[in-house]
């Protein structure tokens, strides 16, 4: 068992630090043959923190959200409130209060919306969702309305980057971001291997099941559902100085959509899957939209596509391709 | 706000609530199937309907009353029914069986479709059709000038309300439909040809839905984002009356736009979360809804 738990571990650390290593280096070389597009892997990796914590309700737990955008909007809003109306420019502070709040507010709706499951909770998140977005156009005193709230430079780790070039700051941004995220995963990691883990996935599995063998559903997924918006949170709080405006676009129903499908994209049986599936979510879309206007089609058709052709994700391929050729080298090895 | 006023757009709301809502209970109740793209069939027979009348029936025949209050409504639900057969049948009916996540994450990406569709299709503006709500003037009521063309919706809806009763409860068909909501492996194993059935039914709901735009569209615009902000308070509809069932569409219509038209006039901003608070009650009282868990 703990030789398992060692090799488990073992493997996955070996998959982040390839992850951070390609992210890493991927930065500054896309920096130079496509200046532009560097950016993106700034919002993938972030976009990554909101799947890694949607995938704990949906891949693990069972859960489906089609209202994660609550959360980023919380999370964006936090920084933009404390920026516009108490001039806070250190970051930490502010993703800290974020990530509180996304809590409070998880822990004040999930008794009620998690007690349905199925269907009603998809649902109720949706309209949470909505009811949010609605208070940020209509609350225009506070919020700004559609104008939103603008978000100047911030200061990393106690640092003012305030007078450095645009770009040097966006690479700052960028490893802040990076290694925030190594962090995340590593966090999900070990939630997803405690014995926590073990019971939501068990409840996934078979609630009933789950209840007889004792294990106190509503509450587990009530954890689960706190560190799901915690995470999404984080990554709300993330955006705003990288989209340096907070409006009610960052919240809007098409958003949950959105994570959604960077999840099962990547894979929501695998820990990287939304990772993966975040980061070529956001390559898409950047492209996508430079060619054309209907994005939404395409993406239509791509989700449904892919619920129907691999259900399981780009990550699942990899997995029975990798199975297939460890098979292979043994037959090689055996008849050699 | 004078009562019999709020009286008749509660009434005039809860028609159109009531004709998504329907549609969704009746796929859910035969297909057990949850279609977020439900509302864009609404939105879909909006705008079909102001572009029959605003390119077709208007240069063509003028402000002819009865051509205004007849042909874009059939034109618009026919075209409705057509899409409805080309997209959302057939997508429905591969997702029946395949769990929830699928069938909610597939119809989120066929609601995405349909989005791009319209802006393809009419554009990003708002599109209106005003002709038939002015054509059929206004009376007199509480002493406010109170259009005639909202008294049209209502009436026809009731009608529509009960022929559906009727069809339910007192024909062959409505024996079938409320059967197969209950158990529909032994309605096949007694011999019905589910593939016709399913297809009549999903066609059926999304008439509803189309009819529900076409009557929406002469007293307001139409605009992309309007199918989500149908789908979450047709949704609280659905849950207030009970998933799946006739009586439920009923009452969740009617309790929904009660509510909504009270706090629009009290306090507009939280109209979302009254309803919400509400459909938050009622499942704690009753889990299955006001009207659900006894099938269509």
């Amino acid at each position: 068992m703990v030789e398992a738990f060692r090799r488990e571990l073992g493997n996955s650390l070996v998959a982040l630090a390839i992850l951070v290593a390609v992210l890493g280096v991927a930065y500054p070389i896309l920096g130079f043959i496509a200046p532009g597009y560097a950016i993106y892997l700034t919002y993938g990796v972030i976009w990554s923190i909101a799947a890694l914590g949607f995938n704990l309700l949906y891949g693990y737990t069972g859960l489906l959200s089609f209202g994660h955008a609550t959360f980023i909007g919380i999370g964006a809003y936090t920084v933009g409130l404390i920026v516009k109306y108490l001039g806070l420019r250190e970051l930490e502070p502010m993703l800290v209060t974020a990530m509180v709040a996304s809590a409070a507010l998880a822990l004040i709706v999930g008794p009620v919306v998690l007690r349905y499951g199925g269907i009603f909770f998809a649902i109720f998140m949706l309209a949470i969702g909505q009811i949010l977005w609605g208070f940020y156009l209509k609350f225009y005193h506070v919020t700004g309305g559609t104008d939103g709230i603008k978000i100047g430079r911030v200061e990393l780790l106690g640092f003012d980057l305030g007078r450095i070039d645009y770009l040097t700051y966006l690479t700052i941004y960028h490893y802040y971001v990076l290694a925030i995220a190594a962090i995340a995963y590593i966090a999900m990691w070990y939630i997803v291997n405690s014995p926590l883990g073990y019971s939501l996935k068990a409840i996934r599995d078979n609630e009933v099941r789950a209840r007889a063998l004792g294990i106190n559903a509503l509450q587990l997924k009530l954890i689960a559902f706190t560190i799901s918006a915690v995470y999404t949170g984080l990554a709300g709080a993330l955006l705003a100085p990288l989209t340096r405006l907070v409006s009610p676009e960052l919240a809007y129903w098409f958003v949950s959509g959105k994570i959604v499908f960077m999840t099962i994209l990547g894979g929501a049986s695998h820990l990287i899957g939304p990772i993966v599936g975040a980061i070529i979510y956001t390559y898409l879309e950047s492209i996508a939209i430079g060619y054309t206007i209907y994005w939404y089609l395409l993406l239509g058709i791509l989700i449904i596509a892919v619920m129907i052709l691999s259900p399981r994700g780009l990550m699942s391929l990899v997995d029975s391709s990798l199975t297939r050729a460890r098979l292979r080298w043994g037959v090689w090895q055996r008849s050699s | 706000m004078a009562l019999p006023i709020y009286v008749l757009d509660t009434l005039f709301y809860s028609s159109l609530l009531f004709l998504i809502i329907a549609g969704l209970n009746l796929i859910y109740g035969i297909l057990r199937v949850v279609n977020l793209a439900h509302a864009s069939l609404f939105t879909f027979g909006a705008y079909a309907t102001a572009w029959i009348t605003t390119s077709l029936i208007v240069p063509r025949l003028g402000e002819n009353l009865l051509a205004l209050m007849v042909l874009p409504l059939v034109l618009g639900v026919i075209l409705v029914i057509l899409v409805s057969l080309a997209l959302v049948t057939p997508l429905l009916r591969y997702s029946q069986g395949r769990g929830d996540a699928f069938q909610l994450i597939v119809t989120f990406g066929l609601l995405i479709i349909f989005e791009d569709l319209f802006k393809l299709a009419w554009g990003p503006y708002p599109v209106s059709a005003y002709n038939l709500f002015f054509q059929m003037g206004f009376v007199d009521i509480a002493g406010l000038r109170y259009p005639v063309y909202k008294f049209y919706v209502i009436l026809l809806t009731a009608i529509l309300a009960l022929a559906l009763w009727y069809v339910t409860y007192r024909s062959a068909f409505g024996l079938v439909l409320r059967a197969s909501s209950m158990d529909p492996h032994m309605i096949t194993a007694l011999g019905l040809n589910t593939s016709r059935f399913l297809i009549i039914v999903i066609v059926l709901a999304s008439a509803l839905a189309g009819l529900g735009g076409s009557l929406y569209i002469p007293v307001a615009s139409v605009q992309l984002g309007l199918s989500t902000e149908f789908l979450v308070i047709a949704f609280v509809g659905m849950v207030i009356g009970g998933l799946g069932s006739f009586v439920g569409a009923v009452a969740g219509s009617l309790i929904v736009s009660g509510l909504r038209t009270l706090t629009l006039i009290v306090f507009p901003e939280l109209e979302l979360v009254v309803l919400y608070l509400v459909a938050v009650i009622v499942l704690l009282w009753r889990p299955e809804g006001i009207g659900g868990g006894r099938g269509w």
